[in-house]
């Protein structure tokens, strides 16, 4: 008799912490899936996915942060990564003392066209980053990790986590669509090297849904030719958005 | 008498811990261990510092900063607290393993004037917290062993996951306790006995670390992604070479036990420097191999009784925790010997304890060897208050960590 409730003593708490780990486990992921803000999707050019026109990329970050997006994945295509990092170590005084504050908040009042991404990142607009750049961007990107640590290539994409959080660099022939209606932000200086019929194409064909597409006149560096400006335009009307 | 002594080695744990503990000025780590606390607990997000270690830390200090205030009091009082029970912990552990009311004395003697753990425990760092969380794991998976008391290996997995919670080096212990409790069980031909070691050994563990990690998830993460950012911080512990301010020397593992090592920190607080350096005490630490060698051989001459059995788990979880640092190809810096030498203390204490019985005038050389100990440790003590520069015979020690820029101008 001993022998036995016993063994119902081990089969009871296995069975209640084998449950516990379950409901933990999908506590988790129902928390962390409901957190994110997705609106139905569609596919670029569809009319029922809203477009919005920009002139600065500063001006994307306050559209996301205004439609109050978050959990998202972030989808770039620019020439420039705009992910400049605002270290959390220089925010914090000298002498704070016992002053504390949130971190995220003190680094936004540091937003600039430079940094919009990371932004996106630090503040929870964005779980995951994908940046695709043009060709010729992405050669240079490439031969950087080679000689770098902190990123690495994984089937040719370039992999370099954000604080554990996954951020990827990527030509457009790279790139898989996610599994989620994402945030699409396009560049104009992504059109110095590429075409917008191409781009246009790629998007549609490959299936990339939007619930969202923020679309930027200038770079980070605020030049932009008359070459990336006439491409933009025709990308904008191809999505049946107002240059 | 027992408990005399007992309150007495408490006393003195209490007493140096927490004297002026308040007005020592907060490292920059502190600091940053607070503003990470907020800025994981209301953003999800880790870092500023030590971003690749799990989060209990944050879980604990952002209430506690919320309700008191982020100041030297509420951020320490965990750590202090720690420390202070970790002592009674392991002089209790080895008690249970040995039995040897001498040795459990002196082992947690040693931890009590212990200048590296009382240098932590004056800290809001989580490496005395992951110790005290280790050796509770420890005791209660023991007690589970000798009294087949079902809860206590619960109350051992929820231990050691807060352990897993507070820093990775917890799971090397684990691994060693869930593999004798299921292979005891496997033995027995135990089904239900397996199944719930391995719940309670792993599964609770991993629960307990999991739901740490609730503000991450908050950012909209899934499993998959979790999974990922483990690899990632994985990899990123794996090539972490240091901050440009972090020292350079002794930083290798296999140095600790063969000569003395330290770890020195600075602030600026109010135009003063104060300096803090963790530094080993020879007279301790140095005699941990050869009292591990000591150990082994009377296992080898023994095997089989239930005293070499004791011994040999002492010596793996010494051996679980300490090899893989000593492997390492990064920096180890001398934190992460608080996990070790807990369990290295132990092994000495016992080898002295058991000579001093063999030994005609042993009682008296362990007397004597004591006290030379506490004299060492209370000359190393202004190290750990942040009063290395006010002492002038500690000049060479501090001198030896001052910063590498520092030397240069």
């Amino acid at each position: 008799m001993g022998m036995d409730a016993t063994k119902r003593k081990y089969i009871f708490l296995s069975a209640g912490l084998i449950a516990a780990f379950i409901l933990t486990v999908c506590m988790l992921v129902i928390t962390g899936t409901r957190s994110r803000t997705p609106g139905p999707g569609g596919l670029p050019g569809d009319a029922v996915v809203p477009k919005t026109v920009v002139d600065q990329p500063a001006q994307v970050y306050q559209h996301w942060k205004r439609r109050e997006q978050h959990g998202r994945v972030v989808l770039s295509f620019s020439r420039t990564l705009d992910f400049i990092d605002v270290d959390d170590h220089s925010l914090i005084p000298r002498d704070s003392g016992d002053e504390v504050f949130n971190l995220a908040q003190a680094a936004e009042s540091r937003l600039d066209d430079r940094n919009i991404l990371f932004m996106a990142m630090r503040t929870g607009i964005a779980r995951e980053v994908i940046h695709v750049v043009p060709v010729s961007v992405y050669a240079e990107k490439i031969e950087a990790v080679k000689t770098g640590r902190e990123a690495s290539i994984v089937s040719g994409k370039i992999s370099a986590p954000f604080f554990g959080s996954p951020r990827w660099i990527m030509p457009a022939s790279l790139l898989e669509a996610p599994a989620e209606p994402v945030l699409l932000y396009v560049n104009a200086s992504y059109f110095l090297d590429e075409e917008p019929g191409a781009l246009y194409r790629q998007l549609r064909d490959k299936r990339i849904l939007t619930d969202a597409i923020v679309l930027c006149r200038s770079g980070a560096d605020k030049t932009g030719t008359a070459l990336e400006r006439e491409r933009f335009n025709s990308f904008v009307a191809m999505l049946g958005g107002t240059p | 008498m027992m408990a005399a002594i007992v309150t007495a080695i408490m006393i003195v744990a209490i007493v140096l811990r927490c004297y002026h503990i308040t007005e020592q000025p907060l490292q920059d780590d502190e600091v940053s261990a607070a503003f990470t606390a907020v800025n994981y607990m209301e953003n999800g997000h880790f870092g500023p510092t030590m971003w690749f270690h799990p989060n209990l830390r944050n879980v604990v200090l952002y209430p506690l900063g919320e309700f008191f205030g982020y100041g030297p009091l509420a951020i320490r009082t965990v750590s202090a607290l720690a420390g202070i029970l970790s002592v009674l912990l392991l002089g209790l552990l080895l008690f249970q393993l040995t039995g040897d009311r001498r040795a459990a004395l002196v082992a947690a003697f040693f931890l009590a004037v212990e200048e590296v753990h009382i240098m932590f425990s004056r800290q809001a760092v989580q490496e005395t917290w992951t110790l005290f969380f280790i050796l509770l794991g420890i005791v209660l998976f023991v007690g589970y062993e000798k009294r087949d008391r079902p809860w206590l290996l619960v109350l051992s997995g929820l231990a050691f996951g807060l352990g897993l919670a507070s820093k990775l080096h917890a799971a090397f212990p684990l691994a060693v306790c869930a593999l004798i409790a299921v292979t005891t069980a496997v033995k027995e031909r135990s089904l239900p006995r397996a199944v719930f070691a391995t719940s309670a050994l792993v599964l609770l563990p991993a629960t307990v670390y999991l739901a740490t990690y609730f503000p991450w998830f908050l950012r909209g993460y899934g499993v998959g992604d979790f999974f990922l950012m483990q690899t990632n911080l994985l990899k990123a512990m794996a090539i972490h070479m240091g901050n440009p301010m972090d020292q350079t020397i002794d930083v290798r593992a296999w140095e600790w036990f063969l000569k003395p090592v330290g770890y020195g920190t600075f602030v600026l607080s109010q135009g003063k420097p104060f300096v803090s350096i963790a530094f080993t005490n020879p007279f301790a630490w140095l005699a941990v191999l050869p009292s591990a060698a000591l150990i082994v051989h009377k296992i080898r001459k023994k095997s089989g009784d239930a005293e070499s059995r004791n011994l040999l788990f002492l010596v793996l979880l010494f051996g679980a925790s300490y090899l893989p640092l000593v492997v390492l190809p990064r920096p180890v810096w001398l934190l992460s010997a608080l996990a070790v030498v807990p369990f290295g203390f132990m092994i000495v204490a016992y080898v002295f304890s058991d000579w001093s019985r063999r030994v005609r005038w042993g009682n008296n050389i362990l007397v004597i060897y004591m006290v030379i100990v506490v004299i060492s440790s209370l000359a190393l003590y202004p190290l750990a208050i942040g009063k290395a520069k006010t002492y002038h015979y500690l000049s060479d020690i501090t001198e030896r960590f001052r910063p590498e820029f520092e030397q240069r101008q």
